[in-house]
């Protein structure tokens, strides 16, 4: 399905503009590529909007992603739930409850405080260490249900998180981003609307130091991953390239050509002439007009 | 073959049973009381509708959209009829599933048809002192409605059917029990209460509608996973195993979707099938490279018959093809033949006939080869 509207489906989705938002957001990378910088797009938006985004962290501790993200100007608020400094409680003796406890449960709270929240999951796959994969999907599926959520992004790596948890969560997902590793950088958008209708597209984009979306249009070649320019000309030859290669010269210069226009060949000279129709009767010919039967025996 | 006209000279012993259910209509092949599932290309398929106490299985497409609305279909006749409805689902709200059901074009017409004759019969003075055209009667036994997608059925006439939706919330034990268990429960409790068990003696006057959406999802269990082995497939196993047994000693039918896409073992597809009585697939071209294949421009997916069941029979209505497609108009869903045009053009017959002949006319020219050769 091309998107060729106004704008295009990532521009939307980033910029909160697809209404309704999906409410449960899949945000995948691989090794090769970091989906941070979409993420934090994502997280920008919401605390431009005037969302209140709750963050729930596994990889990096909260002060260091506060560089990255500032809500000082912004209308929205942003609040951490640490998992990444100790979440297996081995210097505070208990265990962080952000991590082992169900995701409705640690953010109930939050959320009946009222207005308008976003949850963020960083890293999925931290998650699945401390919890049941049954109860974590079930926990982002009520989450996302909640009326005062706007939406939840779960953030993971499609390469590290386990193969059922992903399609699990692609299944109950209604917006899926796969970031791919190709130059410039693009990444593959599904969006399924609450209408039934879906809308898949390759987009590339680029990012601003604002964490803004900018520059995004289709790619052109889908599945071709970074192939270099010179490699698909060498794999095509062409007439000039075989010619380039020969030792021997199969080309003419003018004056050849024109020697070689003017010569007359032997067949040249019967055909100026025109033609006529050469035919000696046969003696068992019957030229007789009238009867054209009288041969018949009958 | 015995005459159409020939009646048998044998008769049941005792009155002849006149079942009263609205919505319902006995099968021209096995005396089965059938329902309409609310499409009649599916009923046609299926043989004239779902037989009372049958469970019919849809293996979802992709994305859930043509099977949640083969769902809304099946719900929205049972509404007209004025069924008894369960609705379970964990994915979808079962309260949305039910505020979207599609609009009945039916009543509109009956009204119309109706007020027409009217004015005919003060037209027609000879005709005043007959009764009017039972049409009241024909629309109450009417075996299948039509449905309109582009509208929404009216919240009052949702309201005055007895339903009962399920959405895992009032279960407490979710993390011991399951799900499967809780709803199993529940429906042998609704059977009850409705007295629409065969064991009851009271003269049943409705039917029951059941319907599962997105059976054996994520949120159900972790079944679809190829880490999970029988002693969790048991629970499903056991449920849809449960439920076939309260679906065929009621009066009741059963509509289940299952993602199937998600199933990594076969093996646990194959034995929900088995548990079924009639089992489709739906497969959409969203996305897959079918889409782009001229065959297919008209329809949005391919239908599977996989399965259908052969009750008071020897075999299962016999289809009159194997391929058929679903296409989405505007306002409704159809179920069609699909006919591939079969392959005429001359250059596929003519590099056939070249695969062909060319090995024995070179064996056959022998000697006259080097003659045919000119330099």
């Amino acid at each position: 399905m091309a998107a060729v509207v106004t704008r295009t489906v990532l521009d939307r989705l980033v910029s909160l503009k697809e209404s309704p938002a999906p409410r449960l957001l899949l945000l995948t990378d691989t090794v090769e590529v970091c989906g941070r910088g979409l993420l934090y797009c994502l997280v920008c938006a919401h605390l431009r909007a005037g969302t209140h985004v709750l963050y729930l962290t596994t990889s990096f501790n909260p002060v260091e992603l506060r560089q990255h993200i500032k809500d000082d100007d912004t209308a929205g608020k942003i609040e951490f739930y640490d998992g990444a400094t100790d979440p297996c409680g081995w210097d505070s003796g208990e265990s962080a409850e952000c991590v082992t406890k169900s995701l409705p449960e640690v953010m109930r709270s939050r959320c009946k405080a009222g207005g308008k929240v976003a949850v963020v999951v960083d890293r999925l796959e931290h998650l699945m260490l401390h919890q049941d994969s049954g109860q974590l999907v079930r926990g982002l599926h009520t989450l996302a249900r909640e009326s005062e959520v706007e939406q939840v992004v779960v953030y993971c790596g499609r390469d590290v998180v386990c193969e059922d948890m992903l399609e699990a969560v692609t299944h109950l997902a209604s917006g899926v981003l796969h970031l791919r590793h190709t130059q410039p950088c693009s990444c593959a958008v599904l969006v399924r609307k609450t209408s039934g209708k879906v809308i898949k597209a390759q987009e590339e984009f680029s990012l601003t130091p604002d964490f803004r979306v900018q520059g995004v249009k289709p790619t052109q070649n889908t599945g071709q991953v970074g192939v270099p320019a010179d490699t698909s000309a060498s794999s095509d030859p062409t007439p000039e390239s075989l010619l380039a290669a020969t030792t021997f010269s199969l080309s003419l210069t003018d004056e050849q050509r024109r020697a070689k226009n003017e010569l007359l060949l032997p067949h040249t000279r019967v055909q100026t002439e025109g033609g006529q129709i050469l035919y000696t009767p046969d003696q068992e010919d019957d030229w007789d007009e009238d009867d054209p039967d009288d041969d018949l025996d009958i | 073959m015995s005459g159409v006209g020939a009646v048998s000279s044998f008769h049941k012993r005792g009155k002849a049973r006149v079942v009263s259910i609205p919505g319902a209509r006995p099968s021209v092949h096995n005396s089965q009381l059938l329902l309409s599932t609310g499409m009649p290309s599916l009923d046609h398929l299926l043989g004239g509708g779902l037989p009372v106490g049958s469970i019919l299985l849809v293996e979802q497409d992709r994305h859930d959209v043509y099977s949640k609305l083969f769902l809304k279909y099946y719900l929205a006749e049972g509404v007209m009829s004025g069924h008894m409805l369960t609705l379970a689902s964990l994915d979808e709200s079962p309260q949305t599933l039910m505020a979207t059901l599609p609009a009945s074009t039916d009543r509109e017409v009956d009204e119309d048809s109706a007020t027409t004759t009217d004015q005919q019969m003060t037209i027609a003075w000879r005709y005043q002192s007959q009764s009017a055209p039972p049409t009241s009667l024909a629309s109450a036994n009417r075996f299948s409605h039509n449905f309109d997608l582009l509208g929404t059925m009216e919240e009052d006439q949702v309201a005055k059917v007895d339903t009962c939706l399920f959405d895992g919330s009032e279960v407490e034990s979710a993390a011991s029990t399951g799900y499967y268990w809780p709803l199993l429960q529940q429906i042998e409790r609704r059977i009850a209460d409705g007295g629409l068990s065969t064991a009851c003696n009271k003269a049943k006057t409705n039917v029951m509608r059941l319907a599962v959406h997105g059976l054996a999802s994520p949120l159900w269990g972790w079944e679809f996973s190829r880490l999970e082995k029988d002693h969790q497939w048991h629970r499903l196993t056991t449920f849809l195993y449960g439920l076939r047994a309260l679906v065929r000693s009621s009066f009741s039918v059963c509509m289940v979707t299952v993602p199937s896409h998600l199933f990594h073992d076969m093996a646990l597809l194959r034995r929900l099938q088995a548990l079924a009585d009639f089992v489709v697939r739906l497969e959409s071209f969203q996305g897959s490279d079918k889409e782009t294949n001229p065959i297919f421009k008209d329809y949005h997916g391919l239908f599977h018959v996989v399965k259908l069941a052969a009750i008071n029979t020897l075999v299962p209505p016999l289809l009159d093809a194997t391929d058929w497609v679903f296409k989405l108009r505007r306002r409704r869903m159809v179920i069609e033949r699909l006919h591939l045009p079969p392959e005429l053009s001359e250059t596929v017959s003519r590099s056939q006939e070249d695969t062909l002949t060319k090995p024995n006319t070179l064996a056959c020219m022998g000697d006259k080869l080097p003659r045919n050769l000119e330099f």
